[in-house]
């Protein structure tokens, strides 16, 4: 009975952490309902018009992309899909200023904001393409060849038949991160592009409407939960080993390929470089940037630790329950909301800096991260966690042995966007009113500010910090297996 | 005898409908059937992973229906193995090893170890990676993993039907000598009548989610 | 499992302890500093505040800590929350419209300045407002570069064909330029003029951007030929960036006028150095920096010379006003609803 209360508390107390959000709003306001429903459906016009179209895309030129990549080399191949996800990584701004050098003048409005959605996404979903595609399609293409069906064919009969409906999914996850993007069509809509979440903000921060603001945050979680709940399940498949056969690889993709990342990181290559000339400015602020490393560095510990923190009784939770909290389908919560309530909530003064920050990022990238890269491995291991039940083994056992030893690489991929996004971050610094210095909100300070070579030379200094926080953190986890498995022979 | 009373479990178009089973606690015991006949399912309900509601399951005196998977303390040999694949053959039994057995009894359960390694033939593979080793390899280090789980009773499904013929002959073999030298009793899920042939004391019938022998 | 839960707990609750212990320790230290709220731009190290901050430590007792904040309402609802617990002595960068819109949200303190202070002359009822302190002001229009091709000297020239995308204005909803020009357009036109005016700048401007900042950096980035910005911007470019290409464009239109105020809000902890610390902005060594640091005018005289400043043109202004609350949203919603209807 004691057993069963326990994890009853931790099934819900894991809840209730990602919704704090939402009840400190309704600690300050009575709620309310108060949507102005033509507002909301101008809104949701332009939400859905930006969202799909992108999603549509993004998703279609994915396919001959992830043929692009099949045809390279495996070693070739692992440094493309690590350049694909870069324009993911680097915050928004630096695509903007991608953008506005690439297209001169730039479309403002509805298709200004799906080309730098395009921009952002195109990498990401090649690489999902190409995942679904590899565990899928084992040997099919090649029997296709043998048995001349045809490229074509192969297409109608064998490719899209049985990867429908992961390219469904890939569609909703592009179609989700597009509708919570909130600084590129405030930026580059020009005016024009209100989404459903520059609605919002426009609510809590221009109107002070807040029941409005809670009403439209709340329809627009519930939108995702539902979405994320029923479209993004992983179906479980056991995947055979893949065979490249012709009809899935494309020199056209493979060009596509080479011209998107020509245009993304040559862009901001270009830039970098112009930059290199701006040192001598950079080095009246040696000692700001070297105060916001350090304070970056203490918040990026504490952070990852409560993430950790968070993973473990996630896991805990998990295998209560045989399955994963509802709390996952809360993924691309309201920026904007989770900076406001916590804002609120906190004193100003710096010394609660670290807490708001830890919090705030927690509640905002924790469930989004762990769908993408963790909750497909572990469902995985799920036989082999039912055999280690059997056996006896203890939860914390499960977990370090079973579950931490088979998905380091994958964890180390969820760390690794953990601190990119953590370190670079500075939206929410803003609007959470955090008064240290971070490397992000020194880089906001020169982006907002126009001074762009030095912006870039941030961002650059950003990448070999995550670089080097990355190497640091995967030593201190190898140092501490070590020690445990010292500890328990 | 081992009783089961009142099993009644649903699951999508299937029921599994045994109002009252003895199976005998020692030996081997075959719970034969054809594919569909609710076998796996009946495993699975041992095992814990089904949890339907009423029914009982006495053992030597004791009531395991309402014990967690773990705490039934079952010897399971998967029809698919599942050793942990990033683990030796060593490392998957030593961690069995610890977290079934007290330290006192280490000693004991190492001088049986290496008894059952040496008639298994497990010298040869004993430290390479369960991803590596052959299936007949895996076949054998999923039994051993079992014996030295200090289990209550051996639950074997299907144990020799991901194996070629050729090797099978062998494996039943092994397995029947390895079961003599043991005092708790074994419960064989299969289709195959030379399984039950080679290997079963008693024999109990399924059709169909039901027992009809 | 119970353990780690247990673990978990203590950890939070040595947190909670910890917040709430905290206060006491640093109300000592509290006693002898003044809490200014600014925004970025002015705490940053090219901006005013570092100086400022060293010049007022450097003449009295009391320390300077600089809040920033990202944004005036929010700012001022977040007093309203705290009350009494808020620590805000000063808050800066109150304009206009704030002044009306905004800071009724909570009780301000009568500000007593220094007897020998005299303001210039444009500030007109700026000036005496009991509560809120002048401290920069600059009059607003439009930026181009030299090289524009395109002759501009009017509200009507903008809707040229030529200029059809090129032209950056700010959404008044979130920003403050935006709004001036919007009160621009209403105060240089008749009601029904004005709304025509609007509907075709709807169509013919570049973007609407959330910010001035945005804004300026479309223009900047050649993606936009001008920009509503303040007409001090030229000499920043010509000092920062030694780039004499950029120039204010003179309309006959007289030009709206940009004033910041600073204010102290009725909860202060330290009242009088927030006092003192206002008054000393409005000395000319204050004024200087910020002037060199806002690129904004200062708000008294005899501070511009010898400086870039000084060969400013004088523009034809609009006078200072404190418009009523009415009249702003009325013109607010006129822009919403064409924006929504125009299709912007």
């Amino acid at each position: 009975m004691k057993e069963f209360k326990v994890s009853h508390l931790l099934r819900y107390s894991l809840l209730l952490f990602f919704l704090i959000p939402y009840a400190i709003f309704l600690f300050y306001y009575k709620f309310s309902i108060d949507i102005d429903l033509s507002e909301l459906l101008w809104a949701l016009k332009n939400t859905l018009t930006q969202s799909t179209l992108t999603a549509l895309i993004v998703t279609a030129l994915s396919i001959p992309l992830s043929q692009g990549l099949i045809l390279l080399p495996e070693r070739l191949q692992t440094i493309v899909k690590r350049l694909l996800i870069v324009p993911q990584i680097l915050p928004a701004l630096y695509s903007i200023l991608i953008a506005f050098s690439v297209l001169n003048p730039f479309p403002m409005g509805t298709m200004g904001i799906v080309f730098l959605f395009v921009l952002i996404d195109l990498g990401f979903a090649t690489l999902m393409t190409y995942s679904v595609t590899t565990e899928k399609l084992g040997n099919m293409s090649v029997i296709g060849e043998v048995y001349s069906l045809g490229r074509l064919n192969f297409f109608k009969k064998i490719y899209f038949p049985l990867l429908k409906q992961d390219l469904i999914v890939n569609f909703f996850i592009i179609f989700i991160f597009c509708l919570s993007s909130f600084s590129i069509p405030l930026i580059v809509g020009g005016g024009r592009g209100t989404n459903l979440e520059v609605l919002i903000y426009e609510k809590i921060f221009v109107d002070q409407n807040w029941s409005a603001a809670f009403s439209l945050c709340a329809f627009q979680a519930m939108a995702i939960f539902f979405l994320s709940f029923f479209l993004l399940k992983n179906k479980q498949k056991d995947s055979e080993p893949f065979v490249a056969g012709n009809y899935l690889k494309s020199y056209v993709g493979l060009g596509v390929i080479i011209g998107y990342l020509g245009l993304y990181l040559g862009g901001y290559f270009i830039g970098l470089y112009k930059s290199f000339f701006y040192i001598s400015f950079a080095s009246m602020y040696v000692w700001d940037l070297y105060d916001a490393a350090i304070f970056t560095g203490k918040a990026l510990a504490v952070y990852l630790t409560v993430n950790f923190i968070i993973l473990v009784l996630w896991l805990l939770d998990y295998l209560n329950n045989k399955k994963f909290n509802l709390a996952t389908n809360l993924i691309s919560a309201s920026t904007v909301l989770v900076g406001f309530t916590l804002y609120l909530a906190f004193p100003v003064t710096r010394e609660y800096d670290l807490i708001k920050m830890t919090l705030a990022m927690s509640i905002l990238f924790f469930p989004s991260l762990f769908k993408l890269f963790l909750q497909k491995p572990i469902e995985d291991l799920r036989q082999q966690i039912l055999v280690a039940e059997v056996y006896g083994l203890s939860k914390p056992q499960i977990i370090i042995e079973i579950i931490f030893r088979q998905i380091s690489k994958q964890m180390l991929l969820w760390v690794s966007f953990l601190i990119v996004w953590f370190i670079s971050e500075y939206a929410v610094l803003k609007s959470l009113g955090v008064q240290t210095q971070t490397l992000g909100l020194v880089t906001e300070g020169f982006l907002s500010s126009y001074r762009l070579p030095l912006a870039y030379l941030m961002s650059f200094f950003i990448l070999i910090y995550w670089v080097g926080a990355l190497a640091v953190v995967s030593l201190i986890l190898r140092v501490a297996y070590v020690a445990y498995k010292k500890l328990t022979i | 005898m081992s009783h089961i009373k009142n099993l009644r479990f649903k699951l999508d178009n299937f029921e599994l409908d045994i109002p009252e089973l003895n199976i005998p606690e020692t030996g081997v015991t075959a719970i034969q059937g054809s594919s569909g006949s609710g076998k796996t399912t009946f495993l699975k309900t041992l095992i814990g992973l089904h949890q339907p509601s009423g029914w009982s399951w006495i053992f030597k005196g004791e009531e395991l229906s309402r014990l967690s998977i773990s705490k039934r303390k079952l010897g399971v040999v998967f029809q698919t193995y599942d050793l942990f694949p990033h683990l030796t053959a060593e490392e998957n039994i030593f961690l069995i090893l610890k977290a079934r057995h007290e330290e006192q009894n280490h000693n004991e359960m190492h001088k049986q170890l290496q008894k059952y390694k040496s008639q298994l033939n497990l010298e040869s593979c004993w430290k390479t990676l369960a991803t590596n080793l052959s299936g007949g390899e895996k076949q054998r280090v999923a039994l051993l993993r079992a014996l030295v789980s200090n289990p209550r009773m051996l639950l074997l499904d299907e144990p020799f039907s991901a194996l070629d013929s050729d090797l099978r002959v062998e494996a039943r073999r092994t397995v029947k000598e390895l079961i003599q030298q043991i005092n708790i009793p074994v419960y064989l899920i299969t289709h195959d009548q030379e399984d039950v042939n080679t290997l079963a004391n008693h024999v109990i019938k399924m059709k169909a989610g039901k027992i009809t022998q | 499992m119970r353990h780690f839960i247990v673990f978990v707990v203590l950890v939070f609750g040595a947190l909670t302890a910890f917040y709430y212990n905290h206060g006491d320790q640093v109300k000592n230290i509290e006693d002898k500093k003044i809490h200014v709220y600014a925004s970025s731009s002015f705490i940053a190290k090219w901006g005013p505040g570092p100086e400022l901050k060293e010049l007022f430590e450097k003449q009295n007792i009391f320390k300077v800590e600089f809040v920033e904040i990202s944004d005036m309402a929010m700012a001022i609802q977040k007093i309203s929350f705290e009350n009494d617990a808020s620590v805000a002595d000063v808050v800066l960068g109150i304009d206009q419209f704030d002044v009306t819109r905004v800071a009724n949200k909570i009780k301000w303190r009568d500000i007593e300045r220094n007897s020998g202070v005299k303001f210039v002359e444009n500030l007109g009822p700026a000036a005496v407002e009991k509560t809120f302190v002048p401290y920069d002001w600059a009059p607003m229009s439009f930026v181009a570069r030299k090289s524009l091709k395109t002759s501009v000297s009017s509200l009507k020239d903008l809707l040229a064909p030529e200029l059809k995308n090129k032209i950056a204005l700010q959404d008044p909803r979130t920003s403050s330029p935006g709004l001036q020009f919007l009160a621009w357009v209403f105060e240089s036109k008749s009601g029904e003029d004005a709304i025509k005016y609007l509907k075709q700048m709807s169509k013919q401007a570049h973007s609407f951007s959330p910010s001035w900042s945005a804004s300026y950096g479309l223009f900047k980035n050649n993606q936009s030929d001008l920009v509503f910005s303040y007409v001090t911007s030229p000499v920043y470019h010509l000092v920062e960036d030694k780039d004499d290409q950029f120039l204010s464009i003179e309309t006959t239109e007289p030009l709206p006028v940009q004033v910041e105020f600073a204010g102290i809000p009725q909860t202060c902890k330290n009242c009088e150095a927030a006092e003192m610390f206002i008054n000393f902005m409005l000395s000319p060594e204050a004024q200087k920096i910020i002037m060199q640091k806002n690129y904004m005018l200062p708000v008294i005289a005899h501070v511009k010379e010898a400086t870039a400043f000084d060969a400013l043109k004088v523009y034809k202004t609009l006078p200072i006003k404190f418009y009523e609350q009415s009249k702003l949203d009325k013109w607010i919603n006129t822009w919403v609803e064409i924006r929504k209807n125009e299709g912007i």
